[in-house]
């Protein structure tokens, strides 16, 4: 562009290149030198305090700080893997180390019996508790003591037993096994591995079946099969006395669950199973809903079940009772009109443990005595 | 000698005549012709003024000529290269553009407004030279901004950002000037230094083209003054040819007296008919 | 600062030594902060570890092996600064340079010191994407998963934008703008549509909202080094191109008359400024107002040269991330805040704060 001879584009060509690598005309330095004794280009001093005054205000400055700050960044990551228990792992009572399937879908292998086991769901926590020695449970779910929910609250309370609030803590407790639940995000479970813990995903069950099938599970991971097989048959035992209560050759009740929110429980439901085993069916399960929707009070005017339940803590219950009643279209149906509204303990009713026995035991009294049978 | 025509490590530019052309040239947007068919030569050592009523195309012939817009018919040449095939600092450093509207929200200083100006010859990682606030420094002394150069331009009146960025255009020191209405807010004395100033830098070689609704300004100091009407060229030549009464008549619809002053200028003084 | 009238040369030399002076002030002052609140981030937890040991543990990683023995500190203690705390301030820092430097770039593009990171539409695609993860069980199971969708859903959110906007190479800003917030409620509905499917498992909808509210927790090294390329590169990008982004500031004419290609910076600024966007909500969820207070307040203290704003909206960002990681840990230990509250509550201060000076300098 710049050798042509048609245009005047000459005056863009640089003159100045060749000047850039030759010595300092005043003191006859080579531009290295220069520039370490802080000289500038035209061989005047300047101080060190004016030089960082003037770098911060160029745009190089930032790039550079940038660059090391990349740089430091790197160093630090290096061994970015995570810590490795010290002891060495020996396989210790009986059938240790065992590989399970836990409730995420993943194989778990754990490799001695946990002596430090800490529980992140309220369901683990209520299993944990009765299957498992007191000593070895070092730290529990915040839920776990919370009175409203959980049913094992005072007993953990005046066990002094550990709530968890961060993975720091858990860390600090240097668990063997943790129980976290299946929808925690795989970041919560990776940094519960760099205690080096084992851990285990504990899933929702929905049925009575699955409920056994994860205490089992829980016993196996810590080598209490025993313990487990034997809550099994207490709830079992509890299961059957209930069906016993069961009046013979009536109609099964119809009954469904509702809050005041519009929210109720339909198919593969704890809630679902519950009922059944109660000896009732759950009209919004038989009307093909599945899981937690919302209905509308409308549809449960229209479905007109012999029993509405709600779930409260005790000393709660006649408030929560008026709640579905403040409704007028709750108010107008057949249910409410007979006093045929059930208010069930929580700590029960929401229970995914061994303790959903003592709901359908609570439901099965509340639906067959109002009917006036005597069942005992 | 090392020659790199994109690297910017460039000396005083010798000051060359540059050539800047339209021909028959012509600019539609959204199906209207804003100009059409106009021919135009813009050399260095003159001042050119375009006049005409608003809406005539002023504006758009200096974006034209500076390449803001592109030409939908003729061609647009410098030194006898479409513009159009020209990298955009290659432009800048031929063309300085000065737009009308001085708008300027964020808290700049005026010598950080001018040191924009050196931004064609700048790189993309080099630090501002000695040379690059030596031309900031003369531009905004022949700008008469000098004393202002430590204010924020927020804090200027319209005036004074109007010579503010008539210091950018100078500072980055193009043979070509282009200028949209400079005395648009300036008060007459600076109007006329800033003309004063135009003058000048025509006869040191610079092409200078402004637009100005003053048209006594005009025909004072302009060499060659552009008639523009409806986005057509009506007249191009001497300030004497161009600007007759009967012509500004037909343009603008007012009548105007011609008188001559001391040193035979003309000088016009426009009225309205009276019915 | 309000300058004099000044006639002699000399008193304008005094000025810009001053103000000199005060930016290398700032920069000088900036930077320690950030190491002080690095620092704190990593010793302030709810276990209680003594500073010595803290600083010895850093000491030892940051240099050569063999140099400093800390076998005696328990490796539990070891792990939780290591893999839970020191991750998180590094995260922390990164995110918040990134959402300010992207701020600070929209700022510049859109000539407008209100825009924000989030009007572009970069946001809300990648809190679908990262919806998605959760509610289809990916991102229980892999740490890469969501940050991996969320960041395909910032960059489904960019072409989108790109191609509405983008046409006959000219890339104009206020159909940007429109593009972005039309897109921004698009995506926005589709995350609602979702997230209420998911309502029937309230559990995978509580882990949803929590994400979507912006959060550090369990941040890992992994999470680093996503996003610590993607900063370095998009902060060196915007910083080279200092130049371009004041002159447009001067206005789109002007910065073509000066010689800046205008069509293609805009792009490439627009391009960059989504990617620190996307990346930043990929692994710290939604966290709003940081790239629109630092840049802010950046302008206010160094002025609108972008030269200078852009490293300090960076260190800004990074320190107001920090020090609301800390507030989030700390304020209601040993719970913990979610951080994208606590910076949405900085955000009502600051806006009064700026409402108050406009009012105090008009009236």
């Amino acid at each position: 562009m710049c050798n042509s001879p048609k245009t005047n584009f000459s005056i863009f060509v640089s003159e100045a290149a060749g000047s850039r690598s030759a010595n300092c005309p005043v003191c006859v330095a080579r531009p290295l030198d220069h520039r370490r004794k802080l000289r500038r280009p035209d061989c005047s001093q300047v101080s060190p305090s004016r030089l960082v005054r003037e770098a911060t205000q160029t745009g190089q400055f930032a790039l550079r700080l940038l660059a090391l700050i990349a740089l430091a960044s790197l160093m630090a990551c290096r061994d970015a893997s995570q810590l490795k228990r010290a002891e060495a792992v020996e396989p210790s009572g009986a059938g240790f180390p065992r590989a399970l399937l836990d409730g995420g879908g993943s194989e778990v292998t754990i490799r001695a019996r946990p002596v430090r086991i800490v529980s992140q769901t309220l369901g683990t926590d209520e299993i944990l508790w009765a299957i498992c020695g007191r000593e070895h449970i070092v730290g529990v779910s915040k839920i776990g003591l919370e009175p409203k929910y959980s049913p094992i609250a005072d007993e953990l309370r005046s066990a002094n037993v550990t709530p968890i609030f961060d993975a720091e803590e858990i860390l600090r407790l240097q668990p063997d096994l943790v129980f976290v639940a299946s929808y925690s995000l795989a970041e919560t479970v990776e940094s519960l591995k760099a205690s080096g813990a084992t851990v285990f995903r504990f899933a929702n069950f929905d049925n009575i079946e699955s409920i056994q099938r994860n205490i089992r599970l829980v016993g196996q991971s810590i080598g209490e099969e025993a313990n487990a097989e034997k809550l099994v048959e207490r709830m079992n035992a509890e299961l059957s006395a209930v069906k016993a209560r069961i009046p013979a050759g009536i109609r099964p009740p119809r009954v469904l669950s509702y809050y005041p929110s519009g929210d109720t429980a339909g198919a593969d439901t704890s809630f679902d199973a519950i009922v059944r085993a109660a000896g009732a069916v759950n009209v919004v399960a038989e009307k093909g809903l599945r899981g937690f929707p919302k209905i509308s009070a409308e549809q449960v005017a229209e479905w007109q079940p012999d029993f509405i339940i709600r779930g409260a803590a005790p000393a709660n219950a006649a408030e929560a009772r008026k709640q579905l009643l403040d409704n007028p279209v709750i108010a107008a149906t057949d249910a409410a009109r007979n006093g045929r509204i059930i208010t069930l303990d929580n700590r029960y009713l929401l229970s995914v443990s061994h303790h959903v026995a003592r709901a359908v035991s609570e439901l099965a009294d509340a639906l067959y005595r109002s009917r006036g049978d005597s069942t005992k | 000698m090392q020659v790199n025509a994109t690297a910017l490590t460039l000396t005083v530019p010798r000051r060359l005549l540059m050539r800047l052309e339209l021909d028959n040239a012509g600019i539609n947007i959204d199906g209207r012709w804003l100009l059409r068919h106009v021919s135009l030569e813009l050399r260095g050592g003159g001042l050119l003024a375009l006049v005409g009523p608003n809406g005539s195309g002023k504006s758009t012939l200096l974006r034209l000529l500076g390449g803001l817009w592109k030409a939908n018919e003729g061609a647009v040449t410098l030194d006898g290269r479409a513009l159009k095939s020209l990298p955009r600092r290659g432009i800048a450093r031929g063309v300085a553009y000065t737009p009308q509207d001085t708008r300027l929200d964020f808290a700049f200083t005026v010598r950080e407004v001018v040191m924009m100006g050196r931004h064609p010859h700048l790189g993309r990682f080099e630090v501002e030279r000695e040379i690059d606030r030596d031309a900031v420094n003369e531009a905004m002394r022949r700008a008469d901004v000098a004393q202002l150069a430590d204010r924020l331009v927020t804090e200027l009146s319209g005036g004074e950002r109007q010579r503010a960025l008539l210091a950018r255009s100078l500072a980055t020191e193009a043979p070509i000037l282009l200028l949209d209405e400079p005395t648009a807010s300036l008060d007459i004395a600076h109007a006329l230094d800033v003309l004063s100033l135009c003058r000048e830098l025509a006869e040191e070689g610079k092409a200078i083209a402004l637009a100005i609704h003053d048209l006594n300004l005009a025909a004072r100091f302009a060499d060659r003054v552009a008639l523009l009407d409806k986005g057509r060229l009506i007249a191009c030549g001497g300030a004497d040819e161009v600007l007759r009464v009967e012509s500004l008549n037909h343009v603008f619809g007012v009548s105007a007296d011609r008188l001559f002053t001391g040193d035979g200028k003309p000088v016009f003084v426009f009225h309205r008919d009276v019915c | 600062m309000r300058t004099r009238r000044g006639d002699k040369s000399e008193l304008t030399g005094a000025v810009n030594e001053r103000r000199s002076r005060r930016v290398a002030l700032f920069f000088v002052i900036t930077l320690i902060l950030l190491a002080v609140f690095a620092l704190l981030g990593v010793s302030v937890g709810s276990v209680h570890i003594p500073a010595s040991q803290v600083a010895r543990l850093l000491f030892a990683r940051v240099t050569p092996f063999g140099w400093s023995d800390v076998s005696d500190i328990a490796p539990s203690q070891q792990a939780i600064i290591w893999q839970l705390r020191a991750p998180r301030v590094v995260v922390a820092a990164l995110v918040g340079a990134s959402l300010s430097a992207a701020g600070a770039q929209l700022q510049g593009l859109f000539r407008n010191p209100l825009a924000s990171p989030d009007i572009i539409g970069t946001s809300a695609g990648g809190a679908l994407g990262a919806v998605i993860a959760i509610a289809t069980g990916l991102a229980m199971s892999d740490v890469l998963a969501l940050p991996a969708f969320s960041f395909a859903g910032s960059l489904l959110a960019l072409f989108a934008v790109y191609a509405l906007t983008t046409r006959g190479g000219r890339t104009p800003m206020a159909t940007l703008l429109l593009a972005g917030v039309a897109l921004s409620s698009l995506f926005a509905a589709v995350s609602s549509f979702l997230i209420s499917l998911t309502w029937v498992r309230w559990e995978v909808a509580q882990e949803v909202t929590f994400w979507l509210m912006g959060g550090l927790d369990n941040r890992q090294w992994t999470h680093c080094l996503m996003i610590l390329p993607c900063a370095v590169a998009g902060l060196g990008a915007a910083i080279s191109r200092w130049r371009e982004l004041d002159l447009l500031l001067a206005g789109e004419e002007t910065a073509l008359a000066l010689g800046v290609e205008i069509e293609k910076t805009k792009r490439l600024l627009l391009v960059n400024a989504a990617l620190l966007t996307g990346v930043s909500v990929a692994v710290s969820g939604v966290i709003a107002f940081v790239g629109l207070i630092a840049p802010h307040a950046a302008r206010l203290l160094v002025g609108p040269s972008h030269r200078r704003l852009l490293p300090a909206s960076a260190l800004l960002g990074a320190i107001f991330l920090l020090a609301a990681d800390l507030l989030a840990r700390t304020v209601i230990r040993p719970e913990e805040i979610r951080l994208g509250i606590i910076t949405a509550g900085c955000g009502a201060p600051f806006f009064l704060f700026l409402l108050l000076r406009r009012r105090r300098d008009a009236g």
